[in-house]
C-alpha cells in the first residue's frame, strides 16, 4: 500500500491543491475590484470536487453523484453590483480568503501529522 | 503552481493601482497648468483604463493598464487679462481637473492597493507554510 496515494495524506494533498486554486481565483477577484462589468468567480465546493475525483474500484460500487468540474465558475447571483456593473465586494472576498487560509493551515497540519506517524513507525522520530 | 500565480495576480493588481495613483498625482500636480501661449489649451486630465490580459508566461489573466487617455470635457475659464494665456477677451482656460474627483479616485486606488497587498500577504503565508511542510 502506498500511503501517499490513499487515505488522509492524499486527501490533505488534494485539499491543498484545491485551496491553492481557490486562492488564485480569489486573488483574481480582488485584483479586479475596480474593473467595470467584472463578475467574481469561485470554485465549486471541495466536497463536490473530491466526489468527482473518486475512483470506482468495483463495477458494483455506487458511482459519484454528478460530475463536478473543479474549475472556477462565475457567480450566478451577485448580491450587490456597483454602478459600473462590477460585482466584487471586498469584504466578502476577505472572508473567503480568511476561510481559505484557515483551511490551508489545517490541511498542511494534517499532512504533517500523518507523515509524522509514518516517521514514528519507521523509527526516525528523534 | 497556483499559489505562485495568485501572488503574481495580486502583484499585477497592485502595479495597475499604483499606475492609477501616479496618474492621479499627475492630474493634481497640474491643477493650475495653463497654456503658455495666448488662447492655448491647458493641461487635460489623464484617465486610466484597466483590462484583463492573458499573461502567457503565467497562464492566467492579469490586470493591466491598457491605456492612459485624456479626459474630454470643457475647460473652466477664469477672467485674468494679465495672464500670458489669456485670450482676446481676457479669459484664461483652466485644466479640467476636479480635485474632488481626483481625491475620490485616489481613495479608491489606495483601497484596492491595500486589498491586493493583504491577499498577497495571505498567499505568501500559505506558500511559506507549504514549504515548511516539506521540511517535515
Amino acid at each position: 500500500m502506498d500511503p501517499t496515494r490513499t487515505g488522509p495524506i492524499a486527501l490533505a494533498e488534494s485539499r491543498m491543491r484545491w485551496l491553492d486554486a481557490r486562492q488564485r481565483v480569489l486573488s483574481h477577484n480582488v485584483a479586479n475590484a475596480d474593473t467595470p462589468g467584472f463578475r467574481p468567480s469561485d470554485l465549486r465546493p471541495f466536497g463536490q470536487a473530491v466526489h468527482a475525483a473518486m475512483v470506482q474500484t468495483n463495477g458494483r460500487h455506487l458511482g459519484p453523484a454528478g460530475g463536478a468540474d473543479p474549475r472556477a465558475r462565475a457567480e450566478r447571483r451577485v448580491p450587490d453590483r456597483s454602478m459600473d456593473g462590477n460585482g466584487v465586494a471586498l469584504d466578502r472576498e476577505a472572508m473567503r480568503i480568511a476561510d481559505t487560509e484557515t483551511a490551508h493551515a489545517l490541511a498542511v497540519g494534517l499532512h504533517r501529522r500523518y507523515l509524522g506517524l509514518f516517521r514514528t513507525a519507521l523509527g526516525r522520530n528523534s | 503552481m497556483d499559489l505562485d500565480r495568485a501572488l503574481r495576480i495580486s502583484a499585477a493588481g497592485m502595479q495597475a493601482q499604483s499606475t492609477r495613483l501616479r496618474v492621479v498625482a499627475e492630474n493634481l500636480a497640474n491643477r493650475d497648468s495653463t497654456a503658455e501661449t495666448a488662447g492655448g489649451d491647458p493641461y487635460r486630465r489623464k484617465t486610466v483604463t484597466f483590462r484583463n490580459r492573458m499573461d502567457r508566461a503565467l497562464g492566467a489573466p492579469t490586470l493591466q493598464v491598457t491605456r492612459v487617455g485624456r479626459a474630454q470635457g470643457d475647460f473652466p475659464v477664469r477672467h485674468d487679462p494679465s495672464h500670458p494665456a489669456a485670450d482676446a477677451r481676457g479669459y484664461v482656460r483652466m485644466p479640467n481637473v476636479d480635485s474632488l474627483v481626483e481625491t475620490m479616485d485616489m481613495r479608491e486606488a489606495q483601497r484596492s492597493y491595500t486589498a491586493n497587498l493583504s491577499v498577497l500577504e495571505v498567499t505568501r503565508g500559505m506558500l511559506t507554510r507549504t514549504i515548511e511542510a516539506l521540511r517535515g
